[in-house]
């Protein structure tokens, strides 16, 4: 058997080769392919032991938090003909509507590009109140906002010095980033642009944040901090931030509200 | 832990939220490996997950019992993996086009070894990592399932809707590329 070609080769290493007997009887015969194949099954074994990071220890209840969020408001939307007749969760009808995507995030955003994008000075009213799974939604939210901005906050006021320890907001910025993806994702689905824009730019800094080693130079913090002002990022999740709280309040003890 | 799986599937499927959640918290962080070798960072591995569960959720009643779950998981977590960096590649190209634009923004990647890499340390598991995250991310797909998940060539063309010759070819370019990346450092990979 003549010199089994390289793609040929790394098929047989990998187990996928169609010749295989051929090969392997070549291999017993033949020092220059079996180098060749001892060089890759190397490879393989250096790429099967690079580490993947492990994910902190609240990553399983994270994960299933946000997945229930999502899964209870999309049992909002079901078109319900009749009232239900039971607590019991009624997932095997919310699996055909899931597929909308991230409804939380849509009704939330479409709620609040309303507010954000009205001009200065308009009043916007709540017809009646807001369902009590969008309230919780705005909960939610709200503590994002907040989570979000007190990192802000902590990046503005920390102390300065050749080398500044931001490990603490480090970490939060990377507990943060994927719920933010998620609202800046749907804002941009729907066409929201302003609230996308201000979405986009705390998600920049927080995966800015995030990408530290914890410890950073005092430019890099001077940076971040430029970044902040330049946005205008703390008024405006801060004004965001507000406005969801007062949705959310709105939506739990009034008939109508005007924010 | 996952004794009962077949059963917690089916309990999944008649819409029990609780055997849901038992899916979802025993095999996150097997998807976030996973999806983690493809995207190459925590925060879009983490995005990854989120999404792979949600299609799993959504899709749940066409996994048929005699399938492995992980497998199929995997495919999904792989698909949901490519739909991230494919997103991000969108955005950071609109970033580029911004930046040009308004000479302000930043680019979404500076390319730069990020914290997590730094951390892993080790000159030959660097080069290996630098060379696999050279490789498309069709590439680091394909390899990923085969060599590291152990999904087969049918199944990985299933899972990245290509014919079974294209992941052949996926595989071997990207085996290609990391041999000839890391030729210099051939002997020290023993």
């Amino acid at each position: 058997m003549k010199h089994p070609d390289e793609q040929e080769m790394v098929m047989h290493v990998l187990g996928d080769s169609e010749g295989a007997a051929g090969i392997r009887a070549h291999l017993a015969e033949c020092a220059q392919c079996r180098a060749q194949a001892t060089e890759i099954e190397r490879l393989l074994a250096a790429t099967a032991e690079l580490k993947v990071p492990e994910p902190d220890a609240g990553f399983e209840a994270r994960i299933w938090k946000r997945q229930r969020m999502q899964l209870r408001q999309a049992a909002s939307q079901v078109p319900v003909a009749e009232p239900r007749q039971a607590t019991v969760i009624p997932f095997w009808t919310l699996r055909r509507t899931a597929g909308v995507g991230a409804v939380a995030a849509m009704l939330l955003v479409a709620f609040m590009v309303g507010l954000y994008s009205a001009p200065p000075g308009t009043e916007i009213v709540l017809e009646g109140s807001a369902p009590s799974g969008d309230r919780i939604l705005f909960v939610a939210v709200g503590d994002h906002l907040e989570s979000a901005r007190m990192v802000l906050v902590e990046l503005v006021n920390a102390e300065d010095g050749e080398r500044v320890d931001i490990s603490a907001q480090q970490q939060r910025a990377q507990t943060l980033l994927a719920d933010n993806r998620l609202y800046r994702q749907t804002a941009q689905l729907n066409g929201q642009t302003a609230v996308a824009d201000v979405l986009g730019d705390l998600e920049r800094v927080l995966l800015e944040v995030a990408r530290t080693s914890g410890e950073v130079p005092a430019e890099e913090l001077d940076w971040l901090r430029e970044r902040i002002a330049s946005r205008d990022l703390l008024f405006k999740v801060s004004v965001i931030e507000g406005q969801t709280r007062r949705a959310a309040t709105a939506g739990a003890g009034e008939e109508t509200g005007t924010l | 832990m996952n004794d009962n799986l077949p059963g917690i599937i089916t309990r999944a499927q008649a819409g029990e939220e609780e055997a849901f959640r038992m899916l979802v918290e025993q095999h996150s962080r097997s998807v976030f490996n996973v999806a983690y070798r493809i995207v190459g960072n925590s925060a879009d591995a983490e995005e990854a997950v989120q999404e792979t569960f949600l299609k799993v959720f959504r899709r749940l009643d066409s996994f048929e019992e005699r399938a492995r779950f992980t497998t199929w998981l995997y495919r999904v977590a792989a698909n949901s993996a490519l739909d991230v960096v494919r997103r991000r590649q969108r955005h950071a190209t609109r970033e580029a086009v911004l930046e040009d634009q308004e000479g302000q923004l930043l680019p979404f990647s500076t390319g730069a070894p990020g914290p997590e890499r730094e951390a892993q340390g080790g000159q030959i598991s660097d080069r290996v990592s630098e060379a696999l995250e050279r490789l498309t991310p069709g590439e680091r797909a394909a390899f990923t399932l085969r060599h590291l998940q152990g999904l087969s060539i049918k199944e990985i063309g299933e899972a990245l809707d290509l014919q079974s010759n294209a992941v052949k070819n996926a595989i071997f370019r990207a085996v290609q590329k990391m041999r000839r990346e890391l030729e210099p450092f051939a002997s020290e990979m023993s």
